[in-house]
């Protein structure tokens, strides 16, 4: 029974007119342990009570029968739900397991009780109730599906247990309701989990035990069903005054407020203001503040400078490169996805369109939309026109003429989207924040979903291609031959393309569309069958039936399920994702999984925000405002006693080590002249948050990127950023070339204060610019130039490792050269150099030096530390180098606190 | 956020040590008796772990079925070695003369037949559970064992595949971020020594480092987070102000004739930079080695590249150390994260199979020329005792003088024993 709803875009969308039924209305019935305690003439459902005991027992478990290859030559689908395979490898083939004439006798009886050897031991014994149940229904004749109905609701109740101490226990019962009526209490056919085993335990009949203070949820497993109980065992008990006492002043406090109290934990403080400048800058843009900010913010007495802060850090260029590298990672840009010769370009391409949507604020449906409608061709554009226009795009490097497309084809263009499954699973991830891959083979362990449902929502993107389309192979073929292209293989091709471009001569470009010769998607709204077919219907996730003509882009059915308000993936997807990004832990965490077993840590909050984001219209500096002007987000990293261990509840700061990224950008900003700082932070395109937005490449940040864990955008998963510390990350910043060479640079902030301080500075010496080296046979200033040239080529990651060593022999000589040749420069004695800088001008450099780096004034105990350290330095310079490399060094330069 | 109760309730092993062991006292006895084990052994200094990553084939390599039907065999035929008894693959030439040096581990079995899930079980010891985390071995080397503090006590190469999980990120691997290649000078950018600044002057800005890098007060010691960026910063010091590492990390002081034997294989030459790095007295290396996960193509795959190349690199380690009087010291194990399909696929590849694979087990005073465990005629599962990652890594910790019964506890003070379920292998430290 299915009616047909026509849809303003022009597809169909079907929907079950099976009565929804009131799923309270019906009193639950008895669980089956009591029901088959004793002789009872109710025959068992299959898919209501066997399979979900097999389940429980662990039969189609992973080690067991589940196991691909079977156990003891029987075979069960992983986890349930291939009913029909299931029935049959029980009741059918060589050796089936019941036994019609003698159920006690059945094979999988005798193995489940160990009556016969069994290499899974002992499941259950022959006088329980799970026995006889079995017993029940190969009695009755083992008969399999009734087709009729499915499980709409799985409940544990209750909801939320609030144990008082560790040690205490609490039994839930979970009922499911099923599409026909039949309400049934199911504990007993359960399987349970625990989320976190160091704060509650749970049994297999559902009791739940306290371990310890603290809160996790655990999880009920039936039929498809997989539903979540918040345990909570309180931290301290303070008194609703305490709480009282602590300012709510927005509704993302009120929330979380409301979560702290159910846990017995008090907030940390609020942020000074200049911890929340140097947090907040970071986060929004990826930018340290410079001292001059931070005095300047300091002083500002307007009592509403923090929000003014933020939104002047979301109208900034670095904000739109940090959140268009981000929405890369998620999305997964990446050279090496594409073609050579042109992988850069376009991975460029990629990036810089994210970059132009995210700098106007385009509500994040509407940049999302352009992705998932990513064509090659625009709406009547012939491939003439098309593959000049590429070519002139790539020729010409006119990355904005690309950005103004209106669509972007390249997340479909992938090497690694070749296969309908591929682009299934990366879709899911990049816009809905789950993880298809387990249902790629087999019933999601922990979700509902089911490999039937993955097969029919991969059906959607089956005619999404990147190729050549069959319009346009008449001319892409002629395209070939007239360029040469045809007859050329490798690199010679790959030259003659780089040379084609150049003289703007259109080149044969391959492009997405959307085939519509519709092979595999011949659809009608025909009823849902849970039994496997071969024609698969597309299907949204959660169960609507789609019914495409064979012209639509399939894909804009599953964007307009998207953008509807009630979707529960694609808004709550990115709301948890930001939220993520300025916590360091989602409310959902991991925070790309979203999935009914891993609930959120506080649901109420991730819903209202997600409703706010809605109505705002999918405003990101509407979520980006309305988070960082919260005081959760706004307070300290320092931990009292109640909050200590807590890292879900947002009830303090969680201390971040800095993204790549934004560390690399940091050692430039806090080492740079205070001349050249500010070009440094807007000249945002030479900055790390920009160039590394297209992912590992080349590059002079390259190394560094990747040592601190910059996303390689391979993984399917946002733990592709890394953000732990290592030994290798240490060692870079105490001594790596980039960060000396940031210390050392003539537009660098010792320099600046140095030459300053001695502007007179006399040439002590002069060279004979005429002598040469006997050994090179070169002047100085030509050995000087050799020099810096080499070093610039061996820093430039262009060489092999044996040409740098060649060239390293090379250098060495060149130096011993120039010291020959340079005659020896007295150095200015400690006395004559130190003693034109007082004491004052000491302090006031150490308080530079720690408003460039930790963005704050030094205690009076470090400034004294500092200065002493200055006054007894070889020479100023020496000193202040020092002083700043210490001060990249401290753990407080590192992490986001 | 787990992922492994779904995989089954109980395990078969844990399924046993629950029902019967748990009520008779015998695992405690048992815990007992190896850390006696632990006790009396511990002549091993350092180890070598190389993980074949991927999970490489156990009937082509060492646990061959000569006489199993044609869809299982595959494509090698076996020769002898010098143990009595073991057949291995006949890709496997210069393993095969030295077999002597080394024992083999058959029907070594587990069910997690997921690529991250099958290494942080092997690389761990631990079979992965609910909310926690394990420690790669190296990283409790790296808490137990001291290390001269110019060293890093653990390094991985390229990179290390499982953290330190509830040890916290102070315990995790050196990454060189390469592996070196033949001909090429093997630099670890950093390592070179620190600038021109005399150690005067390098001692006295360190000092000052100490001084000031305190914001954090005591928090710093609670903070995962901040405990491992003080260690690292520490360490990285110590490392850069001798030149030690950077000599170890030399391999173009090797001779030769050293380097031919070892290949010309990326495993080959990590192989030679691991025998370096204990030489100097590194405690822990993990080399991964990819491109064993054989779905298609696993014969020629074998036959031209992989199988060369462990045969080389491997046999040239054992060889190397031994001659070194360092093999009697330095525990060595080659293994990947599961065996393969006995059955060859549609692809002639095999798939994922962790209810049988093999472990070559070496040095460390570990008993040599041994085939211990077997597994069925298929090679599907094994035949009688069964071997786990966990013993593997029991023995390993055993022979290290760590005693794998030994608790630590949690960030939240929950009390883990070093490895849950595993006993060390007798026939191995006995």
């Amino acid at each position: 029974m299915w009616s047909a709803v026509c849809l303003m875009m022009g597809f169909l969308v079907a929907t079950p007119e099976t009565p929804r039924v009131e799923t309270s209305s019906i009193a639950p019935i008895k669980p089956a342990s009591e029901r088959f305690a004793a002789a009872t003439d109710e025959v068992p459902d299959f898919r209501r009570h066997v399979l979900p005991l097999l389940s429980r027992l662990g039969c189609n478990g992973r080690a067991c029968h589940g196991s691909f290859q079977g156990q003891g030559g029987l075979r069960l689908s992983l986890f349930g739900y291939d009913f029909d395979e299931d029935l049959t490898a029980l009741t059918k083939g060589e050796s089936p397991r019941v036994l019609a004439k003698d159920p006690a006798a059945s094979k999988m009886l005798q193995k489940a009780t160990e009556a016969v050897d069994h290499g899974g031991g002992q499941r259950m014994t022959a006088d329980g109730w799970e026995h006889r149940l079995l017993v029940d229904w190969i009695k009755a004749g083992a008969s399999g599906v009734k087709p009729s109905h499915h499980l709409n609701k799985l409940v544990i109740e209750p909801a939320l247990i609030r144990f008082e101490e560790a040690g205490q226990t609490k039994n839930v019962r979970v009922t499911a309701y099923w599409s026909d009526g039949h309400n049934e209490d199911v504990t007993c056919l359960c399987r349970f989990q625990t989320n976190n085993s160091s704060f509650a335990t749970v049994d297999e009949t559902g009791k739940i035990t306290s371990a310890a203070r603290g809160d996790t949820n655990v999880i009920a497993f039936y039929d498809n069903g997989v539903a979540a109980t918040s345990v909570i065992t309180p931290v301290s008990h303070p008194s609703e005054a305490t709480y009282a006492a602590v300012p709510a002043p927005t509704r993302v406090d009120e929330l979380v407020m409301e979560r702290l109290k159910l846990l017995g934990i008090l907030p940390s403080r609020l942020t000074r203001d200049e911890e929340f400048l140097r947090r907040v800058s970071l986060d929004i843009a990826g930018t340290l503040p410079t001292a001059e900010e931070v005095r300047a913010f300091l002083k500002d007495k307007d009592p509403d400078k923090r929000s003014k802060k933020i939104d002047e850090l979301l109208s900034t260029d670095a904000y739109a490169a940090w959140w268009a590298t981000k929405f890369c990672d998620f999305t997964g840009d990446a050279e090496a996805e594409f073609d050579a010769p042109f992988q850069k370009p376009i991975a460029r391409q990629w990036y810089e369109w994210v970059y132009k949507r995210v700098k106007e604020n385009m509500p994040y449906d509407e940049l999302v939309a352009g992705m998932v409608l990513g064509t090659g061709r625009e709406q009547g554009e012939s491939y003439a026109s098309y593959s000049q226009r590429m070519t002139d795009i790539l020729g010409k490097g006119q990355d904005d003429a690309f950005a103004d497309r209106p669509t972007l084809p390249h997340f479909w263009a992938r090497k690694s989207l070749r296969t309908n499954e591929a682009k299934a699973l990366r879709f899911a991830h990049a816009f809905l924040g789950i993880r298809l891959e387990c249902a790629q083979c087999h019933k999601h362990p922990f979700d509902q979903w089911t490999k039937q449902e993955f097969d029919e929502f991969t059906a959607f993107f089956q005619r999404v291609n990147y190729g050549v389309a069959p319009d346009a192979t008449k001319e892409f073929r002629a395209l070939q031959s007239e360029t040469g292209l045809a007859e050329l293989k490798g690199k010679e091709q790959r030259e003659r393309l780089i040379e084609l471009v150049k003289q703007g001569k259109p080149i044969p470009v391959r492009e997405v569309f959307v085939a519509t010769s519709d092979k595999a998607g011949k659809v009608v709204g025909k009823k849902k069958n849970p039994t496997p077919s071969r024609a698969i219907t597309p299907t949204l996730l959660g169960g609507e039936e789609v019914v495409l003509s064979s012209k639509e882009d399939p894909r804009a059915a599953v964007l307009e399920w998207m953008r509807r308000a009630d979707n529960p993936y694609f808004a709550t997807a990115i709301v948890n994702r930001v939220w993520a990004h300025y916590f360091g832990v989602g409310i959902i965490d991991p925070p790309d999984d979203l999935n009914l077993a891993n609930p959120p840590s506080n649901e109420k909050l991730l819903t209202e925000l997600t409703k706010g984001f809605i109505e705002s219209g999918y405003d990101m500096k509407w979520l980006h405002r309305t988070v960082t002007n919260s005081h959760a987000y706004q307070r300290s990293w320092e931990p009292n006693e109640t909050n200590k261990l807590d890292s879900r509840n947002f009830s303090r700061a969680l201390l971040r080590r800095l993204p790549a990224e934004v560390t690399f950008d940091a050692v430039a900003v806090a080492t740079s002249a205070s001349s050249v700082q500010h070009k440094l932070i807007t000249d945002t395109k030479h900055r790390a948050v920009y160039l590394g937005g297209v992912g590992p490449s080349g590059g002079p940040a390259n190394f560094a990127l990747k040592i601190f864990g910059q996303s390689d955008r391979k993984t399917i998963c946002d733990c592709a950023r890394d953000s732990d510390p290592s030994v290798s990350q240490a060692i870079y910043m105490q001594n790596d070339r980039d960060v000396n060479a940031a210390l050392d640079r003539p537009d660098g902030w010792v320099k600046e204060v140095t030459n300053k301080l001695k502007p007179e500075q006399p040439v002590v010496s002069k060279t004979n610019s005429a002598v040469k080296d006997p050994k090179t046979g070169f002047t100085l200033a030509e050995i000087n130039d050799k020099i810096t040239k080499m070093e610039r080529r061996i820093s430039s990651d262009k060489l092999t490792d044996a040409e740098k060593k060649q060239m390293n022999v090379r250098l060495t000589r060149l130096k011993q050269a120039k010291t020959s040749l340079t005659p020896a420069t007295p150095k200015p004695s400690p006395k004559t150099e130190n003693a034109k800088v007082d004491h004052a001008e000491r302090q006031r450099m150490v308080e530079e030096v720690y408003l460039r780096t930790v963005s704050r004034y030094p205690t009076t105990e470090e400034r004294a530390e500092a200065t002493r350290y200055l006054k007894d330095s070889p020479n100023l310079a020496s000193g202040l180098r020092d002083l700043l490399w210490v001060m990249l060094n401290t753990k407080e330069f590192i992490t986001n606190h | 956020m787990s992922i492994l109760n779904h995989h089954g309730v109980l395990g078969r092993r844990e399924f046993l040590r629950l029902g019967v062991l748990g009520t008779t006292g015998l695992t405690l006895a048992n815990y007992l008796q190896a850390a006696n084990a632990g006790a009396a052994h511990g002549k091993a200094r350092s180890a070598i772990f190389i993980h074949l990553a991927g999970g490489p084939s156990h009937l082509d390599t060492f646990d061959p079925k000569p006489e199993g039907p044609t869809d299982i065999r595959g494509e090698f035929s076996t020769i002898e070695t010098k143990t009595a008894g073991l057949r291995i693959s006949e890709q496997l030439p210069n393993l095969a003369k030295c077999s002597n040096l080394y024992s083999v581990l058959r029907g070594v079995s587990h069910n997690l037949a997921a690529h991250d899930l099958g290494q942080n079980y092997v690389l761990s010891g631990n079979r992965p559970t609910a909310g926690l985390e394990y420690p790669a071995m190296g990283a409790v080397i790296t808490k137990e064992l001291t290390v001269d503090r110019d060293l890093p006590p653990y390094v991985a190469i390229p990179r290390a595949n499982v953290g330190p999980g509830y040890l916290g990120v102070a315990y995790g691997a050196f990454d060189t971020n390469a592996a070196p290649k033949a001909g090429q000078p093997f630099v670890v950018r950093g390592l070179t020594a620190p600038g021109a600044s005399t150690t005067k002057t390098v001692s006295r800005r360190h000092q000052l480092l100490k001084n000031l890098d305190n914001r954090f007060g005591s928090f710093q010691s609670e903070d995962q987070l901040l405990a491992g960026l003080d260690q690292f910063s520490q360490k990285a010091y110590d490392i850069l102000q001798s030149s030690r590492t950077r000599e170890a990390f030399d391999i173009a002081k090797e001779s030769p004739e050293i380097h031919k034997r070892f290949g010309g294989s990326s495993l080959g030459q990590s192989a030679l930079l691991a025998s370096r790095l204990v030489e100097a007295g590194v405690r822990f290396v993990t080399i991964t080695d990819g491109g064993w996960d054989t779905h298609q193509d696993n014969f020629n795959r074998l036959k031209e590249k992989l199988l060369p190349g462990l045969d080389q690199g491997v046999s040239a380690l054992l060889t190397t150390l031994e001659e070194r009087g360092l093999l009697k010291e330095t525990v060595v194990i080659v293994t990947g994260e599961f065996g393969r399909t006995p059955k060859i696929n549609k692809d002639t590849g095999r798939d994922h199979w962790p209810r049988a694979m093999f472990m070559l087990v070496a040095g460390g005073g570990i008993r040599p020329g041994q085939v211990i465990g077997s597994s069925d005629e298929t090679g599907a599962g094994p035949k009688d005792t069964t071997i786990t990652p966990d013993d593997v890594v029991a023995t390993l910790f055993t022979t290290l003088g760590i005693d794998p019964t030994k608790e630590y506890h949690t960030p939240i003070g929950r009390p883990v024993m070093i490895v849950r379920e595993g006993k060390p292998i007798p026939e191995l430290i006995g």
